[in-house]
C-alpha cells in the first residue's frame, strides 16, 4: 500500500470491486461533476492516479445546515466521500473523538500536510471586538481560520455565510460578520453559496478538486461555472407558465395548485445562480419552486435583505414605508398630470389679466385704435 | 407661417436629431409600458378563460411583452448613441447645461422666476434655458442608467457569456441582481415624470412665445425676434462687444450684418 498512490481505482481494487463498477462510478461521477462525457477519460484518469486529499472543515458563524445539507447527499453518498474518497481529518461536528485530543489532531495535520489539505469553511467571520461573538476550543474563529487557512492548497467557502457573510451579517450587521474571502487572501478559493448549498453540490466540488487536484472553473463571483452557470429561472420547469404570462396571484388559488409561475408571489428564481432547476434536492426528488414556494434567492450575495419574499416589488427601503414604487409612481404621475393643468390654467388666467390692463392702459392713453391696428387686427 | 413674419427662423436641430428624438419617443413609450406589466404581469389572468395550452400565442403573454422591451431596448440604446453621436457635429443638438457661464446660474433663476409667474424686469429668450438644458442632460443620465441596469439583466441570460462578462462587475457594483431590477424599476417612473412635464413645458412655450417650440421637433426651426441670449451655441460666435460671463440684461444688439437672413430681413 505505501508504495501506491491512495487513488480512487486502489481503494476499488482494495475493495475487490471490478474495474466494470470502477468505471461506472467514474460515468456516474462525470454527470454529476458537470462535466461533458468527453471528459470521462480525464475523470478515469484522474481516478487511477490522484491521491485523495485531505480535508479540514472548519464550522464559524453558521447554523450547520450545510453539513445538515450535505449529510444527505446521495450521489456520491456523503459516507462514501468522507470515509472513502477524501480523507476528512477534522470536522468538529462530525468527528467522534472532541476537545483537546480533536485540536491537537488539527495542529499536527496543518503542520504535517501544510500546502497539500484542503480547507473547508462553513459559516462567516465575526470581526467586531476581536471576533469574541465565534469561539471554538476557546479560540475565536478569525484566530483559527488564519491559522489554518495558511497552510491550506485551497479553500472551499460552503453555504452563504462563508460566503457572503449570511444571515447574521444581514443589516445592520451587529457582529461585523464578513465573508471567509474577506479575511484570507492569496488562497484559491471557491464559492459554494447556498442556504444551504445543495447536497451534491457541495460533494461535487470536493470531488472534483480530488480527482482533478484543481479548482473547477469559475465565473465571476468566483463560484463554480458548472453548478451556478444559470439562473434557476431559465431552468425553472415553470418556466413556461412564466412565459405564458399564466401566474400565481395568491397561495391557495387555482393557479397555485395547477403549478403556475411564482414570478408574482416574489420568487427569486430569475436573480437566482443556482442548481435547483436542473439538480433538485434530495436526489432529484423536489425544489422549493416544485413544492409550491418561491425562490427566495438564498445562494445570492446580500438575499438576506432582499424582503419581502412574497412580494415581486419590494416597499420603498424607507422607514416606516409600506407602499411600492408603482403606488408612489402612479401618484405622483397623477399629481404631476393636475399640477400642470393647474399651472395651464393659471398662466392664462395671467396672461388674460396682463391683456385687459394693458388694453385699459392704452385705451385711457387713447392708444387702443392704433395699437390695434398695428396688430394687424390680432390680438 | 404669418405669426412669424416679424421673427427669424433660427435652424436648431438637425436632422438626424430629429428622427431620432422620434425613435425614442416611441421606443420610450413601449419599454415603460411593457416594463410596467414585466414587473406586475397577469392580463393573462385577468381576462379569464386562458387555456395554458395557447397562452403563450396570446399578444398579453409574458413572452411578447418582453420579446417588446427588449426590441424596444435595443432601439432606444441605438437612438441613444446615435443622438449623442449627432451631437458632436452639429452646435444646435448639444445645448448643454454649461456651469461655467454666469448666464446658466442667472438663467436658473430667472426661468424658475417665470415658470412661477412672477413677473420680472426683463426676460430673455432663450434657445435653451437653463432647467431645460439640466432636464435633459438628466434624462440623458437616466438614459444611460436604464441601459446599462437593462443590459446588464439581459446579459444575465447568459452569464458567461461577453455581455455576462462585461456587466458582471456593474451588477455586484449595484449590490446583486436583485437590486438592478429595483433600480430600473424605479428610475422607469422618472421618465413618466419627465415627459408629462416636458409636453406641457413644450406646448405652453409653443403658445405663449409662438417660437415654434412644438413643431421644432419636426422642422427643426424656431422662430425669434430677436437672437436670442444664448445664440452663440449656436453659431459658435460670441455677441459683439460683449462677455460670455457678463452679458448684458437691458438691451438686444442686433445680430451680425453680415448674416445672409438679417440681410434679408432688412430689405423686407
Amino acid at each position: 500500500m505505501k508504495n501506491r498512490v491512495n487513488s480512487l481505482w486502489t481503494l476499488f481494487q482494495e475493495r475487490r470491486l471490478s474495474r466494470r463498477t470502477f468505471m461506472k462510478s467514474c460515468i456516474a461521477l462525470t454527470a454529476i461533476l458537470g462535466l461533458p462525457p468527453t471528459m470521462l477519460d480525464s475523470v478515469v484518469k484522474a481516478a487511477e492516479t490522484t491521491e485523495l486529499p485531505t480535508v479540514i472543515w472548519l464550522h464559524g458563524h453558521e447554523c450547520t445546515g450545510c453539513s445538515e445539507a450535505f449529510i444527505r447527499s446521495s450521489s456520491p453518498f456523503t459516507s462514501d466521500v468522507i470515509l472513502n474518497m477524501i480523507s476528512l481529518e477534522y470536522d468538529d461536528t462530525l468527528a467522534a473523538a472532541s476537545g483537546e485530543p480533536l485540536e491537537e489532531h488539527l495542529h499536527k495535520i496543518i503542520t504535517e500536510k501544510s500546502g497539500k489539505y484542503i480547507l473547508a469553511v462553513e459559516g462567516g467571520v465575526p470581526l467586531d471586538d476581536d471576533g469574541v461573538y465565534c469561539t471554538v476550543g476557546g479560540r475565536t474563529f478569525k484566530e483559527s481560520l488564519k491559522e489554518c487557512a495558511k497552510g491550506a492548497a485551497a479553500i472551499i467557502e460552503y453555504g452563504s455565510c462563508a460566503s457572503w457573510g449570511g444571515i447574521q451579517a444581514a443589516k445592520p450587521n451587529p457582529t461585523n460578520t464578513v465573508s471567509v474571502s474577506s479575511v484570507v487572501s492569496g488562497k484559491p478559493i471557491i464559492k459554494v453559496p447556498g442556504c444551504p448549498p445543495i447536497p451534491e453540490v457541495m460533494t461535487g466540488v470536493v470531488m472534483h478538486y480530488a480527482l482533478f487536484g484543481q479548482i473547477p472553473p469559475l465565473d465571476s463571483q468566483g463560484r463554480p461555472k458548472q453548478f451556478y452557470g444559470n439562473r434557476i429561472h431559465d431552468t425553472c420547469y415553470r418556466r413556461a407558465f412564466f412565459d405564458s404570462g399564466l401566474f400565481v396571484e395568491k397561495f391557495d388559488d387555482d393557479a397555485s395548485k395547477a403549478g403556475w409561475c411564482l414570478y408574482k408571489v416574489g420568487c427569486r428564481g430569475p436573480q437566482t445562480y443556482n442548481s435547483c432547476g436542473n439538480l433538485r434536492w434530495w436526489n432529484g426528488l423536489s425544489y422549493p419552486i416544485q413544492s409550491g414556494h418561491g425562490c427566495i434567492g438564498c445562494s445570492e450575495k446580500g438575499f438576506w435583505d432582499n424582503d419581502v419574499f412574497y412580494k415581486r416589488l419590494p416597499d420603498i427601503p424607507l422607514a416606516n414605508t409600506i407602499t411600492t414604487a408603482d403606488t408612489v409612481g402612479t401618484v405622483a404621475a397623477f399629481t404631476a398630470t393636475g399640477a400642470v393643468i393647474v399651472h395651464g390654467a393659471a398662466t392664462l388666467a395671467r396672461n388674460k389679466y396682463n391683456d385687459i390692463q394693458e388694453e385699459k392702459r392704452l385705451k385711457e392713453q387713447g392708444l387702443w385704435d392704433e395699437a390695434k391696428h398695428n396688430n394687424g387686427g390680432r390680438h | 407661417m404669418l405669426i412669424h413674419t416679424d421673427k427669424k427662423a433660427y435652424v436648431v436641430f438637425s436632422l438626424w436629431l430629429r428622427i431620432f428624438h422620434w425613435t425614442m419617443v416611441l421606443s420610450v413609450t413601449a419599454l415603460f409600458w411593457t416594463g410596467l406589466y414585466i414587473g406586475d404581469p397577469g392580463f393573462a389572468a385577468i381576462t379569464g378563460q386562458v387555456e395554458p395550452t395557447f397562452a403563450i400565442d396570446g399578444w398579453f403573454s409574458m413572452e411578447m411583452m418582453r420579446r417588446i422591451h427588449f426590441y424596444a431596448g435595443f432601439i432606444l440604446t441605438f437612438s441613444f448613441i446615435f443622438r449623442i453621436a449627432g451631437a458632436i457635429w452639429n452646435r444646435g443638438d448639444r445645448l448643454l447645461p454649461r456651469f461655467n457661464q454666469k448666464r446658466y446660474w442667472y438663467g436658473l433663476r430667472e426661468t424658475t422666476l417665470h415658470y412661477l409667474m412672477i413677473p420680472q424686469k426683463h426676460e430673455h429668450h432663450w434657445l435653451r434655458n437653463s432647467l431645460a438644458r439640466t432636464a435633459y442632460a438628466a434624462v440623458y443620465v437616466l438614459f444611460f442608467c436604464e441601459i446599462v441596469t437593462g443590459f446588464a439583466m439581459y446579459a444575465m441570460i447568459e452569464p458567461n457569456g461577453i455581455l455576462g462578462t462585461i456587466f458582471a462587475p456593474v451588477i455586484s457594483l449595484m449590490g446583486g441582481e436583485y437590486n438592478v431590477h429595483i433600480i430600473h424599476h424605479y428610475i422607469a417612473w422618472c421618465f413618466l415624470f419627465f415627459t408629462i412635464i416636458h409636453v406641457y413645458m413644450a406646448f405652453r412655450e409653443d403658445v405663449m412665445e409662438e417660437s415654434g417650440e412644438v413643431s421644432s421637433m419636426v422642422s427643426g426651426m424656431k422662430y425669434y425676434a430677436h437672437d436670442p441670449i444664448d445664440i452663440e451655441d449656436l453659431n459658435g460666435k460670441r455677441r459683439r462687444g460683449e462677455r460670455i460671463d457678463k452679458p448684458s440684461f437691458t438691451t438686444y444688439r442686433p445680430s451680425d450684418p453680415n448674416d445672409p437672413r438679417e440681410k434679408e430681413l432688412q430689405d423686407e
